[in-house]
């Protein structure tokens, strides 16, 4: 008798074909199933396009006699096995079998608005934005190496010799109206030198009437420079992050780090390192001057991509390990969660969704509706996905894997990976 | 499961045998082989599948209803309910702890600085007498109607009033549309509060919001409503017998002169008419979905919207004749002969197919309202009983009178505020008292009922003049469970709409 099953994928399942590779990757268990096109995979290919076809939504039905065929055998042994599917013998039902694919649907996503006459890409489009990092100035006494790059890769201070910009309290103010009705998580509040700032007192009081949270950036050269006025960045709902940059200062650190410890203040020490000797030598200082939670964020010089191979490429091991869920499949298909939500205001008034993508205006002539709804709308920062980008969009992990960052803008490469080399 | 605890995953079976868990926390639906959902349902009953797998050695296990199956079969789905169990089925949801959010003055002050439909009822006057008008005899909760106009001056305060709002930095949209509605009785009665108050929203200089006009009248003024651009809905129930309940109040039949304004505007404005122009048909027991579709199709090419009488505040003494008039559009589809090319063809305009939208974007984890939706749990979000929106979410709604309402579809009882000659009173703390005192008396229903995630039941539409109001929409986990079977039932034989769904619906 040639018995009848429902072969099917169960809804939770992440499928992708890409240039005849198939992947299948189960956020249940983090495993991956992958039948490359290389390996002479029709069988698995064929049987994949039929199960996501629309008329199917995963299943189909398939006979013992389809089952002696050794690689279709295989194919469903294997889904069996990694529990992302099964066989139904189609006598426990009447009909078939349904099941809800995964297709994001977002009710105010941009092309719907877009296509219809009556809204506009701008709604609520304030709703959405959750972090601010404000440059106050570009004035600074140091003189660290790099500085004029790494705030283009994390967030930083940074200055100009000589200094040249001050956000004037006009437009401070006018950012702090317009973000009245938002409902922020982060206010970074950075420089330059923010101690130096000579709105300073204006601005507090302009903070004292939000209640987001507010991050402070002060450069550890700083810290001991200005040591007498670090307690107007103490206060409730207010923390304190503190950049080290190599060429390190061993004897400074050691007085920023007994000074933060007597303020009792809510501080973080954030390391950027360029090589592992740099993170060595923070293990090293660390063991003499220990820190609850420190930070390490690696910085692209130019000339250390072996640095960043050796330590930050990912791997399908990595994928596997980190077990990304359904939810983060759903966010990569269409935000880039690094960027979405944030922007940037620089000292001279410009403002960007992030400082690798052109400018969305400017604060003095601007409103920030205006910024927000053009970077809804063009989606350049907010919106950026791999789906978009070569030779991501080639690539079936494309979708389980972290989003664009500045890493892979500074770096000018996209695919910071051992899957599938460029 | 104790009685402030709900059960997340539920066992559903449906019309053809086939079974599904489906997790209220998690939205998910897992297809499942009868041995999974045997292990499954032990686990609903409080026995421990363990303790049945290792009793059970036999190579061979029969499972009482379900069939026999091997020793292998069992170790595997019993692995394979681990991996769901690792991942967040079978929960028990304390329900009270996500029903417990309160109004607030704030939000009320916010929802209406991003108001998206102002619509006034700009008289109560009407040159008709619908056998079953919303203000008419089958029902009990409305002002009187007593051929009022509208006050222009009170409703440009306002209008005044929302400006400021709308242009506070309460506003988080930027180039949003809102609708401004005109509503009657037959609002064209007061065209001169029509005209002016078009004028005044054109002419005012707001920075986030821009506005679009719309009727539901009979077509007159048709130059005027065609150069701004007005959405007209024009209610007509389908062709001469169908429409018998439109009167004029000499009884006469309505029908011949709403079909004539129809063509004239029709051949006047034949590109307004195709892109600006719809219908809505009120169903009851002279006419058929069937025959609505037919004749809009065959007469205009347009699918209206068809709905039910409204059930809600009818009269005792009038329920025998309200419930003998009433038809249900569900039922009505489902008793024409060619409902599957009905169904296709009006699509989201039957509510067959909104339920089952609704039930497609509810019941799934991959369906967001907004991009923020993508970042947060709906486990932990707090959440209103019933279904009941938020005040002025969606719309303001101010009567004749100048009660301001949430909706127009509530009964008049329920005003929120008023507005008059000297000035707008909305008291956001007493509103928001009101709303937290009628939310309070249903917080304990709704922390029991499986159904409260997709709850789409209003407040108002409830008996609240008792201590203890019931809900009509309450479900135990069998109700539930038959719910979910019904559209999983119902998507089994039509599979091909839920792509379809999911690519063309939008909700606002």
């Amino acid at each position: 008798m040639n018995k009848k099953y429902w072969f099917y994928i169960d809804s939770f399942v992440h499928i992708s074909i890409k240039n005849n590779d198939v992947l299948f990757y189960n956020p249940y268990t983090g495993k991956l199933l992958e039948f490359p096109g290389s390996e002479n995979n029709g069988i698995v290919l064929k049987r994949t396009r039929q199960l996501l076809s629309p008329r199917n939504l995963r299943v189909i039905r398939l006979t013992a006699k389809d089952l002696r065929e050794p690689a279709l055998y295989r194919f469903v042994r294997a889904v069996r096995e990694y529990f992302m599917g099964d066989l139904l013998d189609t006598s426990f039902s009447t009909s078939k079998p349904f099941q809800m694919p995964p297709r994001v649907k977002i009710q105010r996503e941009v092309k719907y608005l877009k296509s219809d006459e009556y809204r506009s890409v701008g709604e609520n489009v304030m709703d959405y934005l959750a972090e601010i990092t404000i440059y106050l100035n570009d004035a600074c006494r140091q003189q660290c190496q790099m500085c004029s790059q790494f705030y283009r890769q994390v967030v930083c201070c940074t200055s100009k010799q000589p200094a040249v910009h001050s956000l004037d309290i006009t437009s401070l103010k006018k950012l702090f109206n317009e973000i009245k009705g938002c409902n922020l998580t982060d206010l970074n509040i950075t420089g330059g030198d923010i101690l130096t700032y000579p709105y300073w007192s204006d601005l507090e009081s302009l903070l004292n009437w939000t209640n987001h949270r507010k991050i402070f950036y002060v450069h550890y050269l700083n810290i001991v420079e200005h040591f007498n006025r670090l307690d107007r960045l103490k206060g409730d709902n207010q923390r304190l992050k503190i950049p080290v940059t190599f060429p390190l200062d061993e004897e400074t650190f050691k007085k920023a780090w007994e000074s933060v410890s007597r303020l009792k203040i809510d501080a973080t020490f954030v390391f950027i390192i360029q090589d592992n000797e740099e993170y060595n030598r923070v293990e090293e200082l660390l063991s003499r001057f220990p820190l609850a939670s420190p930070v390490f964020l690696p910085f692209y010089n130019g000339k250390n991509l072996d640095f960043f191979e050796e330590n930050f490429f990912i791997d399908r091991e990595d994928i596997e390990e980190n077990k990304p869920s359904l939810r983060d499949i759903y966010i990569n298909s269409t935000v880039n969660a690094d960027n979405f939500g944030k922007i940037i205001l620089l000292a001279d008034g410009s403002i960007y969704a992030n400082l690798h993508a052109s400018t969305l205006g400017n604060l003095r002539e601007n409103s920030l509706y205006d910024c927000i709804f053009k970077e809804m709308k063009e989606g350049r920062s907010w919106r950026k996905i791999r789906e978009n980008v070569l030779p991501c969009k080639q690539c079936d992990f494309e979708k389980l894997c972290p989003p664009i960052s500045n890493y892979n803008i500074a770096i000018g490469k996209y695919d910071l990976c051992h899957i599938h080399p460029g | 499961m104790n009685e402030t605890t709900t059960r997340a995953t539920i066992l559903v079976e449906t019309k053809s045998n086939n079974k599904y868990l489906f997790d209220r926390s998690l939205k998910k639906t897992v297809l499942c082989h009868p041995v999974l959902y045997f292990l499954a349902k032990l686990k609903e009953q409080g026995k421990d599948p363990q303790e049945w797998k290792d009793r059970h050695n036999d190579e061979s296990i029969q499972i009482e209803d379900y069939g026999t199956f091997s020793r292998e079969e069992v170790l595997y789905y019993y692995k394979k309910l681990k991996i769901l169990e690792d991942n967040g089925y079978f929960k028990e949801i304390p329900q009270e702890k996500s029903i417990k959010a309160k109004v607030t003055t704030g939000d009320i002050k916010r929802s209406l600085a991003n108001l998206r439909q102002l619509t006034f009822e700009v008289t109560d006057a009407c040159g008709l007498k619908c056998a079953y008008c919303a203000y008419g005899k089958f029902y009990h909760n409305y002002d009187n109607r007593e051929n009022t106009f509208m006050d222009i001056e009170a409703a440009k305060g306002l209008v005044d009033y929302l400006k400021e709002l709308l242009d506070s930095p309460l506003n988080l949209s930027h180039g949003r549309n809102t609708y401004i509605g005109f509503y009657g009785g037959e609002p064209l009665l007061n065209f001169p509060f029509i005209r002016e108050m078009v004028d005044y929203i054109e002419n005012l200089d707001c920075q986030h919001n821009r506005f679009t006009f719309s009727i539901t009248t009979n077509a007159k003024y048709m130059d005027f409503l065609v150069e701004h651009d007005f959405s007209l809905l024009i209610s007509l129930d389908g062709n001469q017998f169908n429409n018998a309940y439109r009167v004029f109040p000499n009884g006469e039949p309505t029908y011949h002169r709403i079909l004539e304004n129809i063509e004239a505007l029709r051949n006047k404005y034949p590109a307004y008419f195709n892109r600006r122009v719809n219908f809505n048909a009120v169903l009851h027991n002279k006419n058929s979905v069937a025959e609505i579709f037919d004749f809009f199709k065959t007469r205009f090419n347009k699918n209206p919207r068809i709905g039910a009488l409204n059930d809600s505040g009818v009269r005792e003494d009038q329920a025998e004749e309200f419930w003998k008039t009433y038809a249900n559009v569900t039922e009505s589809l489902y008793n024409s002969e060619d409902y599957s090319r009905i169904e296709k063809e009006m699509f989201i305009k039957l509510p067959t197919i909104q339920e089952a939208s609704t039930f497609l974007f509810q019941a799934n984890d991959f369906c967001f309202s907004d991009y923020n939706a993508l970042f947060y749990s709906h486990k932990t979000r707090q959440r209103f009983p019933t279904g009941t929106c938020f005040p002025f979410s969606k719309k303001m709604f101010v009567t004749v009178k100048g009660k301001i309402m949430a909706c127009e579809r509530i009964g008049q009882s329920y005003g929120l505020g008023h507005m008059d000659s000297k000035g707008i009173s909305l008291d956001f703390q007493k509103i928001a008292d009101n709303y937290n005192r009628w939310f309070d008396r249903m917080r304990k229903q709704c922390s029991a009922c499986y159904h409260i995630d997709q709850c789409t039941q209003c407040i108002f539409y409830l008996d609240l003049s008792g201590e203890k109001p019931v809900c009509r929409s309450l479900m135990n986990a069998a109700d539930y469970s038959r719910y979910i079977s019904s559209f999983l039932g119902y998507f089994e034989h039509n599979r091909s709409l839920y792509n379809k769904i999911l690519k063309e619906v939008v909700i606002e």
